[in-house]
């Protein structure tokens, strides 16, 4: 299921990016409302902030229309012109993420960026899970998917590990702590 | 009852699979053991286990009490997670 209040004739959608920080900002309006509702950004005052991973998003959804107005004023309306013009933003991290994030997106879970690698995400359930991106090859051991998985539980969330293939591939796996002696007396 | 336990020894030091053997040398007898094909077999009060090794996995066969399996759960690490499929995603174009 695609974003679908953002196809077709596209509502134009301002954002102003502060290379600083490597985020961009709405000022509070209707557009910014339904963003928030759909769970884009976080407001402080009247603003509703956007990290670099919605940004793109938005801007790479069908028919688009979004401008993102630099602070030296200039208008960039295209990722690989806010790549070539903010390359330093753009971290190891970023394109697993947008992967992530637009495949949830794109099969209609709301999804929100709590840091790198890392999303929180609402199930068609309901529930709230815990998402990790990691990518293939990457060397990680068992005591950090325990981290993982102790982080999601202390907040009441699941956990889940989203893998970004080589090839681009995503595939998700459940991880829950489990007990050998399941089932015994103790 | 016969139980059957599969352990992944992926401990650098062999830290686990020695405990395992410790721990049935302490309440079993070994009356064979192979260098040659890794493997042992001790004799408990009540059952026997069968111990072999296979590359990094340890195969343990225990027959007789349960009170054998649970000292040897009472040494094995206590935290475990299971990682499971959940969903495939869409491929990144």
């Amino acid at each position: 299921m695609l974003d679908t209040t953002f196809q077709g004739k596209s509502p134009l959608i301002t954002i102003y990016f502060d290379d600083s920080t490597c985020s961009g900002y709405l000022k509070k309006s209707a557009i910014s409302d339904e963003l928030a509702d759909r769970w884009f950004g976080v407001y402080h005052g009247d603003k509703l902030v956007l990290n670099l991973v919605e940004i793109a998003y938005l801007m790479l959804l069908p028919n688009s229309n979004v401008i993102v107005n630099s602070s030296q004023g200039s208008e960039i309306r295209r990722v690989d012109e806010l790549v070539e013009k903010y390359g330093n933003c753009f971290d190891k991290y970023f394109w697993p993420m947008l992967a992530v994030f637009k495949d949830l997106r794109e099969r209609g879970r709301r999804v929100r960026v709590l840091g790198p690698c890392k999303l929180l995400v609402k199930d068609k359930s309901g529930d709230l899970r815990l998402v990790y991106v990691l990518e293939e090859k990457l060397d990680v051991n068992m005591r950090s998917f325990q981290e993982i998985v102790n982080e999601a539980y202390r907040n009441n969330f699941k956990a889940a590990l989203a893998i970004v293939s080589l090839q681009g591939e995503l595939t998700y796996y459940d991880i829950v702590p489990a007990d050998i002696r399941a089932g015994k007396s103790d | 009852m016969l139980k059957h336990l599969l352990v992944d020894v992926l401990d650098k030091d062999m830290s686990i699979e020695l405990a395992i053997r410790s721990r049935l040398s302490e309440k079993c007898k070994l009356v064979f053991e192979s260098n040659e094909l890794k493997l042992g077999l001790f004799a408990c009060n009540d059952g026997v286990v069968y111990l072999s090794r296979v590359s990094t996995v340890l195969l343990l066969d225990i027959l007789g009490p349960e009170s054998i399996l649970d000292s040897i759960l009472d040494i094995l690490p206590k935290n475990y997670l299971m990682i499971r499929l959940l969903e495939r995603g869409i491929p990144v174009e």
